[in-house]
């Protein structure tokens, strides 16, 4: 029995052995395959961290390296008080991309009708650019609308954050600011003149990134950024109000076909207000023409006539050969040179250069101008700045006109001396008078802010321009040409011109232009103010009665509100009577109308 | 021999501390950095809404409305010479 037994056990042991030879060799197998898996996998391993490891570190870097886009706007214009003028702001802009959008869908259609557009016009722009993937839809939203825009956007469109100019000054400051176009980039005026400082450049980054989109670390500046610089010019915005509101006003009263004015600080050079008519509204696209946005007060040259006779007396007198007592000869009215009459508006007789000044002789003028050495007269009157450009760096200043002394002849000399042959800009011939108020120098032209003078030189001495601005001041006496200069409470001086435009072929007989030149206050000149009237065709257009209350107005606000005392108390005794004159006109009025 | 042990050790300890030192000084400079990116973002927003304002009080304070307002709905004018007294330091 155990044998049997032990047999079927040998039987069965023998069956076993057989079993274990086959499984060894299945085991090999296994262990083979696995151990070359596990080799594949760790030359993979070497190869991603070793050989290859270029590729797990690009792949580690794009999920935590970012570069971003830093942004810089464009710094913001101010005037001297810190008032904004220009200011850039943000806005959206819709863009789509052609390749993902589908303009048949109900949201597309939605989103074209709060954007205000023309369904047929945009899907026929789309259509013709297929191609792109970058097409602007609208620029320049306001948030609010980018916001709803945002919101009802389908697939493929996208908002862009852009900057938008601002000017709330509108048309007060319109041809002196200038303007940007769509891209913020300077086109005229102040904007293009310092637009290198004012623009920021976008720069852009790399930064790394945690898991939670916090920005943790700054690897690198790619493009350096540089915000815009803000900047504060020389204007005074009040200022530049009041010769706005009474160039305007004159403008419309007289119906002219334009105008310029100009205040300066004549001991700073400053430029304090430049306004001109017609007036021009940057914020208005379609005023963005050149005949509109031109700064006729500096790109615009006309001849200064009577205005510019200080010069050459102001000159004869640091010559040497004329001073104050001088006696010109004027009878009996009238002067012939080289075969051309000059003429007074009547006989003056025998007058001193005061009174020269005070009545506008042509031909005292021209006496003059005749008796001192062209070369010394045209040295003096170059240093005054006529000929050439101030140093304003305005675009599109033009320079002025003075021929040569070499090309004078008698002619010359003398209707130069009365301000015909040569021609200035309004901003010239402002900044010539400031040289008369600066007791004889001539600070350079600035339109910023400025804290240090530049040091000059006299062009004339102090004495002789301390003159002038005697002779000056009598204009504005009864017997002057220029008594509706007159600022109560201050003693102004200033000279006026009435000057015939020159046309195609001579000069016209109706068309003119009508000048005033002043300084306020005499005693202690802290403005200069520069007024042109272009072609009046109401009934008044001498300088005297169109432009020099304009003078007036603009020196009594700007003294007020600069806070400079006024020097001749007394004359507001005077000033008194008249305003009660008017406060009784005034009240009559309402019972005139009841009638 | 023992004291190349405690030397060793005692580097080692140093340096163990100073790696744990480094990852955590480097963990406050990312937060420390974070908080300034979100100071920087609230100083822009800031800066653009102050250009905003200035535009409005530039626009709220153009002199042509200041005069309207005075003159219209304030009944303000322009002080008559009488009223002036001039005051001499």
């Amino acid at each position: 029995m155990p044998r049997t037994v032990g047999h079927m056990q040998a039987d069965k042991q023998n069956d076993e052995q057989d079993d274990i030879v086959d499984l060894a060799w299945r085991r090999w197998l296994v262990l083979g395959c696995m151990s070359a898996c596990a080799a594949a996998l760790f030359w993979r391993a070497v190869d991603l961290q070793i050989v290859d490891n270029e590729f797990l570190q690009r792949e580690g870097r794009a999920r935590y390296l970012r570069t971003v886009s830093v942004p810089a706007h464009r710094g913001k214009i101010m005037d001297r008080n810190g008032v904004v003028l220009a200011v850039s702001t943000p806005v959206d802009s819709v863009w789509v991309n052609p390749k993902e959008i589908d303009t048949s869908s109900a949201e597309w259609d939605a989103l074209v009708q709060l954007l205000g557009l023309d369904a047929q016009r945009i899907r026929d722009v789309i259509t013709s650019r297929r191609a792109r993937e970058f097409v602007y839809l609208k620029r320049h939203l306001p948030p609010a609308q980018a916001r709803s825009a945002q919101l009802a956007a389908p697939a493929g469109v996208y908002l862009q954050r852009e900057y938008r100019r601002y000017y709330p000054g509108s048309d007060l400051t319109g041809h002196l600011v200038g303007f940007t176009d769509i891209d913020d980039r300077g086109q005229e005026g102040i904007e293009l003149a310092f637009d290198h400082s004012l623009q920021g450049v976008t720069g852009s980054e790399q930064v790394l990134r945690d898991r939670k989109g916090r920005v943790v670390e700054s690897v690198r500046d790619i493009d350096e950024t540089r915000a815009g610089k803000d900047l504060y010019l020389s204007i005074d915005r009040r200022l530049q109000y009041f010769a706005f509101r009474a160039l305007a006003s004159a403008v419309k009263r007289h119906k002219a076909h334009g105008g310029s004015v100009v205040v300066l600080d004549p001991v700073t050079g400053e430029v304090l207000a430049m306004v001109n008519q017609p007036a021009f509204n940057p914020n208005r696209r379609s005023d963005r023409v050149s005949s509109r946005f031109r700064n006729r007060a500096v790109t615009d040259v006309f001849e200064p006539g009577s205005t510019f006779k200080p010069f050459p007396v102001a000159g004869a007198m640091q010559s040497g050969r004329f001073d104050a007592n001088s006696r010109i000869d004027t009878t009996p009215g009238t002067f012939k040179v080289a075969g051309h009459t000059i003429r007074d508006a009547r006989n003056y007789g025998v007058i001193d250069l005061g009174t020269l000044i005070m009545k506008s002789s042509n031909v005292g003028a021209t006496k003059i101008a005749l008796a001192v050495e062209p070369q010394q007269m045209w040295q003096t009157l170059s240093r005054f700045g006529f000929g050439s450009r101030t140093a304003s760096g305005f675009p599109g200043e033009v320079d002025g006109v003075l021929p040569h002394f070499f090309e004078w002849r008698d002619i010359h000399r003398a209707t130069l001396s009365f301000g015909y042959g040569m021609s200035v800009t309004t901003l010239q011939l402002a900044h010539a008078y400031s040289a008369i108020a600066n007791d004889g120098k001539l600070v350079p032209i600035t339109m910023l802010r400025r804290s240090q003078v530049p040091l000059v030189d006299n062009i004339v001495s102090k004495a002789v321009a301390r003159q002038m601005r005697h002779f000056l001041e009598s204009v504005t006496d009864d017997a002057g040409t220029g008594r509706r200069a007159r600022v109560p409470g201050y003693r102004v001086g200033g000279k006026t011109g009435t000057v015939r435009k020159s046309m195609a072929g001579g000069y016209s007989d109706h068309r003119y232009l009508s000048l005033f030149a002043g300084i306020a206050p005499i005693s202690a000149p802290r403005l200069v103010i520069a007024v042109m009237i272009d072609e009046p065709r109401g009934e008044k257009y001498y300088g005297g009665e169109v432009a020099a209350p304009v003078f007036a107005e603009i020196a009594a606000g700007s003294l007020r509100v600069l806070g400079i005392a006024p020097d001749a108390p007394s004359s507001l005794q005077a000033a008194l009577a008249t305003q009660h004159l008017a406060r009784a006109a005034q009240t009559v009025r309402p019972a005139q109308q009841l009638q | 021999m023992k004291l190349r042990l405690i030397t060793l050790c005692l580097l080692l300890g140093i340096t163990l501390a100073s790696s744990v030192g480094l990852v955590y000084v480097q963990h406050m400079r990312r937060d420390l950095f974070t908080d300034l990116k979100s100071l920087e973002k609230g100083r822009d927003r800031m800066d653009v809404e102050w250009g905003q304002l200035q535009l409005e009080s530039s626009t709220w304070a153009a002199q042509a409305r200041i005069e309207q307002v005075a003159i219209e709905k304030l009944q303000f004018q322009v002080p008559v010479a009488t009223s002036v007294v001039l005051v001499h330091p």
